[in-house]
């Protein structure tokens, strides 16, 4: 068994038939009201498999026999893949993954105030998801680098990921990137997870349509995701919301589909309400908690692996409300088997990044591997004839084989949540988990080094940046 | 019959009738408007703002004294957290419809339409995001701001055009995206090239947007979100 977590018995939220009538009035809308693509060629695609296209809209309708149809074609099994096969994502079903956050802006490490990333910050934070056992993968980490021009600063940002760890990434949809993502991971050996993200309503943007078509012809899984806003960009109900979602979804799945068939696809989800009070998207809320599990389990009635860009909080510092929300998103995904959860290190919706908070997001995670183990029953577990020799009291089990054997696998072992005395704890300088957190992050960076990539590749890499130098900034 | 914050109606006594009976048809008409834009009832309103015109009053007192006091309830209801948006935003597009059709009459008419401080706003070329734009044009609405909204994905040079066009007091540049936050400059040296950029003041707004990124383009304000941007907007205008 590789690296990750498996969701045996996942959550149920909705009843069948709720989930049923979900699928029902999706195929409803998407026969009655259909969704705009904003791109040619995913017009033609469109058409030429079925659909019924209004070219002046840019509009495209789908019978529920190419919605089910498509969604026939999606392979059983598929792979993301790092530089080492050690760190290979296999998505057949039941497996759970963790990975961070992307963000705009960092947390300064001297000053605590958000800043744009620096090259060797994106390279230093690299490191530490490299280092961190829970992340099993590296997300995009950084919407923004404060020393490379805008327009090629994410195919730095990708270039440093690829140098600084061996875990898998993804490719961006953003304008003109995804072929020089695709250039990229042909270089150093890695199938990447493409993403794409819809404009609702119901609309699928040049940048979806682009990124779809392009990662899924270039044999990379595409993540097909939906960020509506219950409220304002899709009905106030949860309910609604779901539905909304999945007709954005299963659109850009049929197109993906009908690009490349049988390529790997995600149903992905970055689904948050509104609060009304200041128009601010409620991102560290219990609804989003719910919207997961629920998202979750429609994307498992299609049989496709369910990708949650949750938890998140509303928190600005590490904090308790932090603590809280991301708590409860966390254990909802996972109890409803997310799998492929995009959580570490997010703070204040998904403006900021933080060192610390990555280390303590990588214990939750840790936490949250045990919680999917669950209860393990069997005869060496009920410990029956155990609990018969031992008695009444004074009997003890503390010196007992059985307790030698099973009590490591029985109990997670926190990497730095404290359990000490309050004497105790004062004496080693009344810490708090950031601060914990802080030293771990120290240690990491000076004591960790990434597999760096063979020189012969290095160079290559850089020779595609140059190119992307050249045609985006014509030098 | 209207929502009490403790504000009286305050008629004025320039706008004395001629019969008793007048007044009170007057006073259940200015209730009616301000009423109608307090439930953000788009259809009534209409209907009030088309019998005032049928019955004489004067369209200016209409859109002050109903319009313009609907909106101060409302406004003051969201700041109290009794109000939330979607109240706003029906609310203002009631009194936008009203206005439309008092406006129209005040033109026929030969009177002079009312001055209100104008905002041009959009989000900057290569971004589609529009709520966060959509929220800070519906609160300069209520803050009695007439707005022109330009849409999203809006090229710099329609900006410039706009400004050139309309007079604006405020030019409001939204950006999502790190990626096209750079329009926002774009839209600046555009209105330094056409030599209109001393008439407007110009405010950036956005999630990637930060108040050192808004004084290092030359903009004269930043919002941090829309209440804020509001607040900013009306220091910038002199209101506050």
């Amino acid at each position: 068994m590789g690296i990750g977590y498996k969701c045996r018995n996942p959550l149920k939220i909705l009843s069948d038939d709720e989930v049923e009538r979900i699928h029902e009035r999706t195929l409803e809308v998407l026969k009655d009201c259909g969704v705009r693509f904003e791109d040619e060629e995913a017009l033609k695609i469109l058409g030429e498999g079925g659909c019924q296209i209004d070219r002046e809209k840019m509009l495209a309708r789908f019978s529920a026999k190419i919605v089910e149809e498509s969604l026939k074609k999606k392979p059983d099994v598929f792979y993301v893949k790092g530089r080492n096969p050690k760190y290979d994502l296999k998505f057949s079903g039941d497996e759970v993954y963790f990975t961070n956050r992307s963000a705009p802006k960092i947390v300064d490490w001297d000053t605590g105030k958000p800043k744009v990333a620096t090259v060797e910050d994106v390279d230093k934070l690299v490191t530490i998801i490299d280092a961190l056992e829970d992340y099993h993968a590296c997300f995009g980490i950084a919407m923004g680098l404060a020393d490379k021009p805008v327009e090629v600063f994410r195919e730095w940002v990708t270039a440093e990921v690829f140098r600084y760890t061996e875990k898998s990434t993804i490719g961006t949809a953003l304008k003109g990137c995804p072929k020089w993502m695709i250039r990229m991971a042909e270089v150093v050996g890695e199938t990447l997870m493409g993403t794409s993200a819809s404009s609702s309503p119901l609309v699928c943007g040049e940048e979806m349509c682009r990124a779809i078509i392009e990662y899924a012809r270039a044999g990379h899984p595409i993540q097909v995701q939906s960020g509506a806003t219950p409220g304002a960009t899709a009905p106030a109900t949860l309910a609604g919301a779901l539905v909304m979602q999945n007709a954005e979804i299963l659109s850009g799945m049929v197109l993906a589909q009908l690009a490349s068939p049988n390529i790997g696809m995600l149903y992905g989800s970055e689904v948050m309400p509104m609060d009304m009070r200041t128009g601010r998207l409620a991102a560290g809320a219990v609804e989003v908690g719910i919207l997961t599990a629920a998202g979750a389990q429609v994307a498992h009635f299609y049989g496709f692996p369910y990708m949650a860009l949750f938890p998140m909080t509303d928190a600005n510092s590490p904090d308790q409300q932090c603590g809280y929300e991301k708590g409860i998103q966390l254990v909802l995904s996972v109890l409803a088997g997310v799998n492929y959860c995009v959580n570490g290190g997010g703070l204040e919706d998904e403006c900021l990044l933080s060192f610390e908070q990555l280390v303590i997001d990588n214990e939750m995670c840790g936490m949250m591997g045990r919680l999917l183990q669950g209860v393990n029953v069997d005869e060496d577990s009920l410990a029956v004839d155990l609990i018969k020799e031992v008695g009444p009291m004074p009997g003890t089990f503390l010196n007992k084989r059985h307790t030698i054997d099973f009590w490591k696998r029985e109990n997670y072992i926190p990497r730095l949540s404290a359990r000490m005395s309050h004497t105790r704890w004062e004496s080693e300088g009344s810490k708090n988990i950031v601060e914990l957190a802080r030293e771990k992050v120290t240690e990491i960076l000076k004591t960790h080094r990434p597999v760096p990539l063979a020189e012969e590749v290095d160079r290559e890499l850089n020779k595609v940046l140059e190119a992307v130098a050249k045609e985006k900034l014509g030098n | 019959m209207w929502t009490s914050s403790g504000r009286e109606s305050g008629l004025g006594s320039r706008y004395i009738p001629a019969e008793r009976g007048a007044i009170v048809e007057q006073n259940e008409i200015l209730d009616g408007l301000r009423q109608a834009v307090i439930d953000g009832q788009r259809e009534v309103v209409e209907r009030w703002a088309n019998e005032a015109i049928q019955k004489g009053l004067d369209p200016l007192l209409a859109i002050e004294e109903g319009l313009r006091k609907g909106l101060d309830v409302v406004g003051g209801s969201f700041r109290r957290g009794e109000f939330f948006l979607p109240e706003l935003l029906m609310a203002a597009e009631a009194a936008k419809a009203a206005s439309a059709i008092l406006e129209k009459e005040l033109e026929r008419t030969g009177a002079q339409t009312p001055a209100s401080r104008v905002m041009v706003i959009g989000t900057v070329a290569g971004d589609i995001h529009d709520i966060g734009k959509t929220l800070v044009a519906v609160l300069f609405k209520v803050a009695g701001f007439s707005v022109i909204d330009l849409g999203v994905n809006v090229p710099a040079e329609r900006f410039v055009e706009a400004v050139k066009e309309y007079k604006p007091d405020i030019l409001g540049l939204s950006s999502l995206l790190t990626t096209t936050a750079k329009g926002q400059k774009v839209v600046i040296d555009g209105l330094e090239e056409a030599g209109v950029r001393r008439q407007v003041k110009v405010m950036v707004g956005g999630g990637a947007i930060t108040r050192d990124w808004a004084d290092e383009i030359g903009a004269d304000g930043y919002g941090e979100d829309a209440a804020d941007a509001v607040e900013t907007g009306e220091k910038l205008v002199g209101l506050l």
